[in-house]
């Protein structure tokens, strides 16, 4: 870096994408603003350009949007958890491994975030049906007597979005991982340490970042998920993102959908920067 | 660093010198492989109480593995390991209680220079009040008290390696294992780091085994060197007797520097080199074998030219406390060290004559496949 | 040095079985050669591949979400260079807010960027076109662009550069002779996750998709609002397929892992 100039090369250099950011993103999202403060109007089936909070208090007051913001955050947070918990030892467990398996695996595993949501969900729906894999061999194994089916249920989405979004935990853990000195490991081993207390006390501080911030992902990522929800989930279990999208395209209340999306930025944006500065405040001493 | 008053006292403890009673550390053909790959090949080495040892080789010849079997992080393909009559080969690291110093350091950077120290006094169940004690005497002896609650990333390199000894050392460990420890540090860092640890050392009286490819290192510090090559151990000896009296030509080229020369046994006392007749002992070699001749280029004294043999000075390099002179000589080519005595050294060109004490040339063996 | 104890394993291969049987279903049942969702109990057929084409939505789609990710990758990385050379190489003031800009629509939700884009659309009256879906792709890659190129821009050697200007390269000779085609392996990887991501971009694309500019996933998304069949399963098996080829030429290019820490 260091070239401290006065000059407006920078600016120059990146003004286009300034520009096209200003004119193609900061535009349509004050339009949204704009928009979330108009009617509906039934009687004519379009757009009111009055101004009024109509639509935030129906949001902020009305139990049926409490249920799908609070099913929208709770599966958010159950699927962090459940990404940490497998994603984490899954990153440590392959960084240990040797090539070509550890190359290999890795492919496995980060590969999937390259292929469509649409596709890894179709997946699952095929699994879960009544007449699907997962079905069929728990009738097999005698835990259950009759078809069951994951489909529109609160597992199905969860174990779904786990999948999609896990590769994200496992790609930030790697990537605290590879800053990891592995003669640490030894060392703590060699001044007495069991292999549980080096995971607690040697690994598990330092792969900390890694966890906190792949949580941050992983969390934004699934409250605003649409595809997996909308297919698995259904009707029965709408969450924020399905909702927005009815308004919009079913019922067309443009204003209503604008401002569920808005209420969803801003609840997105106030957990992520307060779970950021909580993640500077404790880790910034030590790493940088 | 050092004569800030740290050398505190006479050694406590000396390496015991005499009597080869019973080894402290034991090892018994010790061998390493990877595949094919002879790592490490049918090592015996006994080290005796207090005794700083050195392992010395280019990288690759088996020091580190030797050293990392020592420490339990490879399970050695055969042969085996006792400290005090007790079989440690298969004893996993955590319950040896070595000490050892990584090459990295490998200090735990999410915690301060105290909390790395107290680590393996936690481990082993030592009440708090007790490591607290223990710490800040190990904090002292490395002298760095006031770096106590600093994290390793506000260290310098230097403090770095001191938190790793005192982190090693705290345990009171058996055997000090040292892993290329100063191999990260600057020349003059390095230097007085070598001093210091053997002061440490000593007044500890801690067995410690080296790591070390640099043969300065190993020549300063150590009681008895060990030279390796592919996997084996070539030399044993004392730093001295290694530099004086070298096996062969590999660890007369590998310690120290020296001029090498291709020659033939041609009597009783004498060998030829490039056809000319010198004077060296040879132990007996029957008249006309392959030899190679070692003289150190200190050994080597440059005079006005007389009759005997004469060379002429190629380059001059200056080196503060010596100068360093190529030579071409009826030998072959030659360097030569000269201590700096303020005059003028030799120009460039001039013709000096040559010669040496008695018993500074050796004649080393041609060893197979090397020749 | 250290191996992974039995418990890893087991755990590692449970893991794997997660990661993979979604994957391996759809596959398996794009292969029956029965009229309904099944296992090819009876051997491998090929029917639902051909059936593909009787369906020319999905062809049209194939096309149009080629086409979209080649352009908005294209003009993205376009914008990123510059952009990343700025952030990489200047220290100014509202450098950091400049970063946060290119990096802000991986922070909104993209049901947000939907309904924003559809509003603005409208608006302007580039509703359903090529151009407007074009743009909304690139807002939504441009953070994939800007992160790789700026990575291989702070990644690269300062001095190589100053080596050339004191040999007397002009900055444009400098640039072109020196910095492009040491951050060319940035600018490839960039553009070659924003296609991905382009193509694979669903929730944003329903909301700006008219039945002219459906892309892929759009358009297998409402079938399989509507139907699960063996044909969804077996267009799914070759889009599959595709990105494995795609992974491949990646990882070759610039090392997934790499890649794959920007798109995280």
């Amino acid at each position: 870096m260091a070239e401290a100039s006065r000059s407006n090369a920078p600016w120059l250099l990146s003004g286009p994408g300034l520009v096209l950011f200003a004119a193609l993103l900061g535009t349509p999202l004050i339009l949204t603003v704009i928009l979330s403060f108009y009617q509906f109007d039934y009687s004519i089936g379009g757009i009111k350009p009055a101004f009024s909070f109509e639509n935030y208090r129906d949001v902020l007051t009305d139990p049926y949007f409490h249920k799908i913001f609070g099913r929208t955050f709770g599966v958010s947070l159950i699927v962090t958890v459940f990404c940490v918990l497998i994603g984490a030892p899954e990153a440590y467990i392959l960084n240990r491994m040797r090539n070509p398996w550890k190359s290999l695996f890795l492919l496995v595993v980060i590969g999937p975030l390259l292929i469509s949501v649409i596709v890894r969900t179709l997946g699952w729906a095929l699994l879960f049906g009544g007449q699907g894999g997962i079905s069929t061999v728990l009738q097999w194994l005698g835990i259950v007597d009759e078809p069951v089916s994951l489909m529109f249920t609160m597992t199905g989405m969860t174990i779904a979005l786990v999948h999609v979004l896990v590769p994200f935990m496992v790609l930030a853990v790697w990537a605290s991982l590879q800053r990891l000195d592995p003669q640490v490991e030894d060392a703590a081993l060699s001044l007495g340490a069991s292999q549980a207390t080096v995971l607690r006390r040697i690994v598990l501080p330092q792969i900390m970042p890694g966890i906190l911030s792949g949580s941050l992902i992983v969390f934004s990522l699934t409250a605003s998920a649409f595809a997996t929800p909308s297919i698995i989930g259904g009707r029965r279990m709408k969450v924020v993102s399905t909702t927005a999208y009815d308004e919009y395209l079913s019922t067309l209340n443009w204003p209503l959908g604008a401002a569920i999306a808005i209420v969803l930025l801003i609840a997105t944006a106030i957990i992520i920067m307060s779970y950021n500065r909580l993640i500077e405040r404790r880790y910034a001493r030590v790493f940088e | 660093m050092i004569g800030r008053g740290s050398i505190k006292s006479l050694p406590r403890s000396q390496p015991a010198a005499t009597g080869r009673s019973m080894s402290f550390l034991r090892l018994k053909n010790l061998t390493k492989r990877f595949g094919d790959f002879v790592a490490v090949d049918d090592l015996s080495l006994d080290i005796e109480k207090g005794e700083f040892v050195s392992l010395l080789g280019p990288s690759g010849c088996g020091k580190t593995t030797t050293l990392q079997m020592i420490a339990g992080l490879h399970d050695p393909s055969a042969g085996s390991i006792e400290l005090e009559g007790r079989d440690l080969t298969h004893v996993p690291p955590n319950k040896r209680g070595l000490g050892i110093v990584f090459q990295s350091y490998a200090l735990f950077p999410h915690l301060t220079a105290f909390e790395n120290i107290a680590f393996g006094l936690e481990m082993r169940g030592v009440s708090p009040g007790e490591r607290d004690e223990r710490v800040r005497r190990a904090l002292d002896q490395v002298r760095l008290s006031a770096f106590a609650d600093r994290h390793p990333k506000a260290l310098s390199g230097g403090q770095r390696q001191r938190v790793a000894l005192a982190r090693a050392l705290v345990i009171e460990p058996p055997v000090l294992l040292l892993d290329e420890p100063l191999s990260n540090l600057d020349a003059k860092l390095r230097e007085e780091m070598q001093l210091e640890l053997r002061i440490l050392q000593q007044n500890i009286g801690v067995t410690t085994i080296l790591v070390t490819h640099d043969q300065s290192e190993a020549l300063s510090m150590s009681d008895r060197i060990v030279v390796m090559n592919r996997g084996k151990a070539i030399q044993i000896d004392s730093p001295l007797s290694l530099y004086e009296a070298p096996g062969d030509a590999f660890v007369s080229g590998f310690v120290g520097k020296t001029n090498l020369m291709e020659g033939e046994v041609s009597g009783p006392k004498a060998v030829t080199v490039n056809g000319k007749r010198l004077t060296a002992g040879h132990g007996g070699l029957s008249k006309g074998t392959s030899v190679r001749v070692s003289l150190r280029p200190e050994k080597l004294i440059l005079g006005k030219p007389s009759r005997g043999l004469t060379g002429k000075i190629g380059a001059a390099v200056f080196h503060g406390s010596h100068w360093l002179y190529t030579l071409d000589t009826p030998l072959g080519d030659m360097i030569a060290v000269t201590p700096n005595t303020g005059e003028a050294p030799w120009k460039s060109g001039s013709s000096v004559s040559l010669s040496w004490p008695d018993g500074a040339l050796r004649v080393l063996p041609v060893e197979a496949g090397n020749g | 040095m250290r191996r992974n104890g039995l418990i890893s394993l087991i755990f590692h291969t449970l893991f794997i079985i997660f990661i993979v049987a979604p994957l391996l279903a759809v596959v398996a049942v794009s292969f029956t050669g029965k009229g309904y969702l099944s296992l090819p109990t009876d051997g491998l057929s090929l029917r639902w591949f051909r059936t593909i084409w009787e369906y020319p939505g999905f062809i049209d789609a194939f096309w149009m979400s080629l086409y979209l990710g080649i352009a908005a990758s294209t003009i993205a990385v376009a914008v990123a260079v510059p952009a990343a050379i700025a952030i990489g190489r200047y220290d100014f003031r509202g450098r950091e807010g400049v970063m946060a800009v290119f990096l802000s629509p991986l922070m909104i939700p993209s049901v947000v960027l939907g309904v924003s884009f559809l509003r603005f659309f409208n608006q302007v009256g580039i509703s359903g076109t090529f151009i407007g879906i074009t743009l909304a792709h690139v807002i939504m890659v441009m953070p994939y662009a800007v992160r790789l190129v700026l990575a291989s821009v702070t990644g690269m050697p300062r001095d190589a550069e100053q080596a050339a200007a004191t040999l007397g390269a002009s900055n444009w000779t400098v640039f072109r002779r020196i910095t492009l085609p040491l951050i060319l392996p940035g600018i490839a990887g960039g553009w070659l996750l924003a296609f991905i991501t382009s193509f694979d971009e669903v929730t944003m694309s329903i909301f700006v998709a008219s039945p002219e500019t459906m892309t892929l996933p759009v358009r297998m998304y409402h079938h399989i609002a509507q139907t699960i069949d063996p044909l969804i399963a077996a267009i799914s098996t070759l889009l599959m397929g595709a990105t494995v080829l795609l992974l491949v030429l990646l990882d070759r290019l610039y090392g997934l892992d790499r890649v794959l820490v920007g798109k995280g």
